[in-house]
């Protein structure tokens, strides 16, 4: 049995030191060294941090995050905020304005409120002549995406209370496919006026997200449309085609699983596997694709996606051992 | 002798304690200070003209940002700071297109530095954010892993020779050679860091696919995929091995074709070929078991046998045993009653457990499931039944304790080597003959470690055991063997401090003396109190705190419970975060009157004039804040004088904002100085920045009860800081031989915080 000190190497050298700061030090409380920026260095900290991350992908890679692990365009309004706040008074002559205005436009826009973005904007070019014709143009094409956006069906909050308008999803096929293919028609040719900047990337974001509400809508109506469960994985299918490049592509690939999985899991609670009509091999029809989209995103290293593909294969694998012992063979 | 002086001492001491000793004033009302007043602040020169720099950057008129920047470094007026020309150089810098181009310049901006050490730290992160730099520094962490296993191969052997003479130390240091070199056999051809690397290098190439260095890092890439598919294909085939060996051939089938998912693998195809013929052969017998066998030669079912079955279908729905002369013709091994022997056994078996008789019945089972399958189609049934743990639970739970005592005498003798060796991918001789020694010393010391592992808490060893005799129990709540499964029961609760589950069970056996009953219901009580003391939401706290308090009304802490709930209710809030007096104290921008303005007499250490309490301010909800004052004897032991207070909207917004803005500055100051994640917090300040907060969120899971703490209270008045020796001195005294040894041993590099994402 051996036991084992460890000693660090400066452990020494840190005793004795110790010693003398126990002596010296009578309070060991010291103030710390607090912001002392004036108004015009803190706002020009915070707005050289958003201008960097102004051209990123957003579309191909993940939002940028700040030291602190914050989303930078969340981070950047939120820090602008509280240095109005702090500031409030040498800010009142608004000479910041218009920069204040126009960074705010530019986070809002990557987290999705364009209406308030524009707002934004506006305010910004009536200020500043040096911004008007940029903040214009910010502002007429984050209302357009608002516009675009604004077609068709949405994802809603399934917590917030019903109201009272009709409930968009129990649309018929036809208006609802159309109406998205509007969304996507309006949110392409704004891409293409749009070409080199960074709205290519927050527009195509707004085309994905149209495809995934697509997907969804098919994957909600599966029971009441003709061939709805085909139809679905065919939805399912062509949004991970459509969209390989995107920061996406995992959680699609696993969306996608998912639905391989409840419809597996659909199919032995409606026939069980003790059942005379369980069929073993359009049960393997859904295993198969199941097992393979799980096991593909679960072996992407550095993402959370591979721990809940690996996680939930698992638990799909240990569900079909379950089936296993009746009738089903891997 | 003078009296006098004595006398003189004693009147000065009573002055003095006279004087010191009174108690502190109740605190006063002001316990904030009015909100700052405007100053009319104007902008000045370098003002503009960094307004006008930003305008510029965010439009993109590199010309027009040039010559703002060229106004601010002429200008010298009183608003200038000392960090704006560093500010603007990097808001410049910001506006570069090429990420390379930017963390070169932000290097040299941040050499260049001598205000802010803030400004400093934030460049130097942005410089350090290369994908590439990275990839090169985990890859360096892998052969610093290799190098530190290496160095201390040879420094333990030869530290321990220098302390204990050099007669051992040939041995020493060819055993510490033959683990050095066995160790390799558990790495995998591509380690977690390497991993780490490669992941880097790909996400390099998606971002610059075009980048002069592309190919060389494509052909590293493709290296390393190769290096992941071997180590992913390696695990995947070692457990395919395993439940191959052991015989269960659907988990060795599912593992090979995941290994296969890797790429093309002779052992794996084949494993997956034996487990499908494995699999299809047991389809196969199962097919068979299902199948009608036509009945032997010379055999015949008769109308006694018919009048048996019915006999038999009858009374499985009434229970109420088959008639005499049937028994008797089971008995008599189906005499009469023209059925097999196994036949009339199986049946006796169960006119037997029906009859109560439980044991008798379990060996009747027994003895027909141990003769051959192929005499009596019923023999196999009979086995079915005895050995399948749900049909037969208290076989299983006997035969359970057993593995279990002998798998717990196992490893109190061989410790860690009771689960085998620690280089399994070698073969067994060599393994095994090279922890000999170390098996040997485990064996010869485990009485001590019997000793000493008393107060370390061990594994549960009998959990599964536990599981089956529940489940006997549930099976058969009046079985035989009640009594005993339950004090079996009673005592593995017992002895694991589980008094809740022990007092159910103690009221279910027999000759339980009343005063232990109280005792165990004590300790049960206190149990469910603490358990309740530790839930965090405020709504399933309460609720647990009732129920103890329902559930143990007689006892002590039933009664504490019920306070409990009455204090939770009437002191209740809706938030409880926290900011000590000591980290007001050392965030005066916090407490000063941009912040909270807190009257700085409650904070200036003097207990006379009225002080905070150490646990200091709190936001309770809404715009309500909690000053916790010490008490008049000026005792921090002692609860504090709390007083509730509703502030504006507009200093709550203030508060937050300097909160944040401070918290976030004292990050890139302080690498320790780590707000962790709390999203009750911040959308908490958040609202409060947006003066939202007019009613409080009383939600319980919308509750933070995060404290703001000084450093010193987070880490104490000296912090430990890392050597920066690469090293760490070892000192290590062995009871085996009875020597000391003192040798450097390496460190291995830290794992970095998403080192889990690449297990």
């Amino acid at each position: 049995m051996k036991r084992k000190i460890k000693i660090n190497g400066l452990a020494l050298l840190s005793l004795s030191a110790l010693s003398f700061a126990m002596g010296a030090c009578s309070n060991g409380r010291t103030e710390k060294i607090e912001a002392y920026y004036g108004p015009t260095e803190s706002l020009i900290e915070v707005i050289a941090v958003l201008r960097r991350h102004i051209p990123d992908d957003t579309y191909r890679f993940p939002p940028a995050t700040d030291f602190t692990g914050r989303n930078v365009y969340r981070s950047s309004l939120l820090r602008l905020e509280s240095i109005e706040r702090v500031q409030a008074d040498p800010l009142r002559s608004g000479y910041m304005d218009p920069a204040i205005d126009f960074s705010k436009g530019r986070s809002l826009e990557r987290l999705r409120a364009y209406q308030l973005a524009a707002l934004h904007y506006r305010r910004a070019a009536q200020r500043e002549s040096g911004l008007r014709d940029e903040a214009e143009k910010s502002a007429i094409i984050c209302e357009r995406i608002e516009e675009a956006v604004g077609v068709g069906l949405n994802f809603t909050d399934p917590l917030a209370p019903p109201s009272d308008a009709t409930p968009a999803w129990t649309l018929d096929l036809k208006t609802a496919v159309s109406q998205l293919e509007e969304r996507v028609a309006l949110l392409s040719l704004l891409s293409d006026e749009v070409e080199r900047t960074h709205y290519q990337a927050i527009i195509s974001e707004e085309i994905e997200r149209a495809d995934e509400i697509r997907a969804a809508y098919f994957v909600r109506q599966r029971f009441d449309l003709p061939d709805g469960q085909i139809r679905a994985i065919a939805e399912m299918r062509r949004m991970n085609a459509r969209h390989v490049s995107s920061k996406k592509r995992l959680r699609h690939m696993i969306d996608l699983a998912n639905l391989y999985d409840e419809l597996a899991h659909e199919y032995v609670e409606a026939v069980p596997p003790q059942d005379m009509n369980f069929d073993p091999a359009l049960f393997q029809d859904l295993v198969d694709p199941a097992t393979q989209l799980y096991q593909s995103v679960a072996s992407n290293d550095g993402t959370v996606e591979k721990l809940e593909a690996a996680r939930k294969l698992e638990a799909f694998l240990a569900f079909t051992l379950l089936v296993d012992n009746d009738r089903f063979v891997h | 002798m003078n009296p006098r002086p004595h006398r003189l001492a004693l009147l000065i001491c009573l002055a003095a304690w006279l004087g010191c000793a009174h108690p502190a004033p109740p605190p006063g009302d002001n316990l904030l200070l009015p909100l700052e007043s405007p100053r009319g602040w104007l902008p000045e020169v370098s003002d503009r003209a960094a307004a006008r720099a930003a305008v510029a950057a965010l439009a993109d008129h590199p010309v027009v940002l040039e010559r703002a920047i060229a106004r601010v470094r002429a200008s010298d007026d009183s608003h200038k700071g000392e960090d704006l020309d560093s500010l603007l150089q990097d808001l410049e810098n910001s506006t570069l297109p090429d990420a390379a181009e930017y963390r070169a310049a932000s290097r040299k901006l941040s050499r260049s530095l001598r205000a802010d050490p803030a400004l400093e730290a934030r460049l130097n992160e942005a410089a350090d954010n290369d994908l590439l730099d990275l990839a090169t520094q985990r890859q360096r962490d892998t052969w610093e892993i290799y190098w530190a296993r290496t160095f201390n191969a040879a420094s333990e052997p030869l530290g321990q020779a220098l302390f204990n003479g050099f007669v051992f130390a040939p041995i020493q240091v060819s055993n510490s050679a033959a683990h050095y070199l066995a160790s390799f056999s558990n790495d995998e051809a591509l380690p977690m860091t390497s991993r780490q690397a490669l992941v880097l290098r790909r996400e390099y190439l998606d971002r610059h696919p075009t980048a002069a260095d592309a190919e060389e890092i494509r052909k590293l890439v493709e290296e390393g995929d190769r290096k992941l598919a071997r180590t992913m294909r390696t695990r995947r085939l070692r457990v395919a091995r395993k439940a191959e060996s052991m015989g269960r051939h659907r988990i060795a089938q599912i593992e090979s074709e995941l290994a296969l998912f890797w790429g093309p693998d002779p052992e794996a195809e084949a494993i997956r070929t034996r487990a499908a013929e494995e699999i299809s052969k047991r389809e196969g017998m199962r097919a068979n078991t299902l199948a009608a066998a036509p009945l032997g030669k010379g055999r015949r079912y008769t109308d006694k046998t018919h009048a048996l079955v019915i006999e038999l279908l009858r009374s499985s729905s009434r229970g109420s045993g088959l008639p005499e002369p049937v028994l008797d013709g089971l008995r008599k091994r189906g005499e009469g009653l023209d059925i097999s022997r196994g036949e009339a056994a199986f049946i006796l078996s169960i006119a037997q457990r029906e009859a109560g008789f439980e044991d008798p019945s379990w060996r009747t089972l027994a003895d027909l499931g141990s003769g051959d399958p192929r005499s009596d189609s019923m023999v196999r049934h009979a086995s079915h039944l005895f050995t399948d743990p749900w049909q037969h639970p208290y076989r299983a739970y006997r035969t359970m304790k057993d593995q279990q005592q002998d798998e717990e005498t196992r490893w109190r003798l061989l410790g860690n080597y009771a689960s085998g060796s620690r280089y399994p991918n070698l073969s067994p001789a060599i393994a095994y003959t090279l922890e000999a020694p170390g098996i040997l010393t485990t064996l010869i010391m485990s009485p001590l470690r019997m000793i000493f592992g008393r107060w370390k808490k061990e594994r549960d060893f009998q959990q599964p055991t536990a599981v089956l005799a529940y489940r006997y129990l549930g099976r058969n709540p009046l079985g035989v063997h009640r009594h005993d499964v339950m004090q079996w029961l009673f005592e593995y609760e017992q002895g694991r401090d589980n008094d809740a589950a022990a007092l159910r069970l103690a009221d279910f056996l027999p000759g339980m003396a009343s005063d232990e009953r109280n005792k165990l219901a004590e300790a049960a009580s206190e149990q469910a109190l603490s358990s309740a003391a530790s839930a965090r939401r405020p709504d399933r706290r309460i609720q647990m705190f009732r129920y103890t308090s329902m559930e143990y009304p007689d006892h002590d802490a039933g009664k504490r419970a019920g306070k409990e709930v009455r204090r939770e209710l009437e002191d209740g809030s809706a938030q409880k975060i926290s900011m000590t007096r000591d980290f007001l104290i050392e965030n005066p921008h916090v407490a000063g009157r941009k912040g909270l303005g807190i009257n700085p007499i409650l904070i200036n250490e003097v207990v006379e004039d009225g002080e905070l309490h150490s646990r200091g301010v709190s936001f309770m909800g809404g715009r309500i804040l909690r000053f916790d004052l010490l008490n008049e004897d000026g005792d921090e032991e002692l609860e504090p004088v709390s007083i509730r207070k509703q502030v504006s909207s507009e200093r709550l917004a203030r508060l937050a904002a300097v909160l944040d803005e401070t918290t976030r500055r004292n990050q890139l100051l302080d690498r320790d100085d780590i707000l962790e994640a709390d999203a009750d917090r911040d959308q908490f300040l958040e609202r409060a920045r947006l003066e939202e907060l007019n009613r409080p969120d009383e939600r319980p899971s919308a509750q933070s009860t995060y404290v703001y703490q000084s450093m010193r209270e987070r880490y104490g008045l000296v912090r430990g800081r890392e050597s920066v020796l690469p090293f760490d001195l070892v000192v290590q005294g062995s009871l085996q031989d009875l020597s000391l040894g003192a040798f450097p041993r390496w460190r291995p590099p830290k794992q970095t915080p998403d080192a889990f994402l690449y297990r």
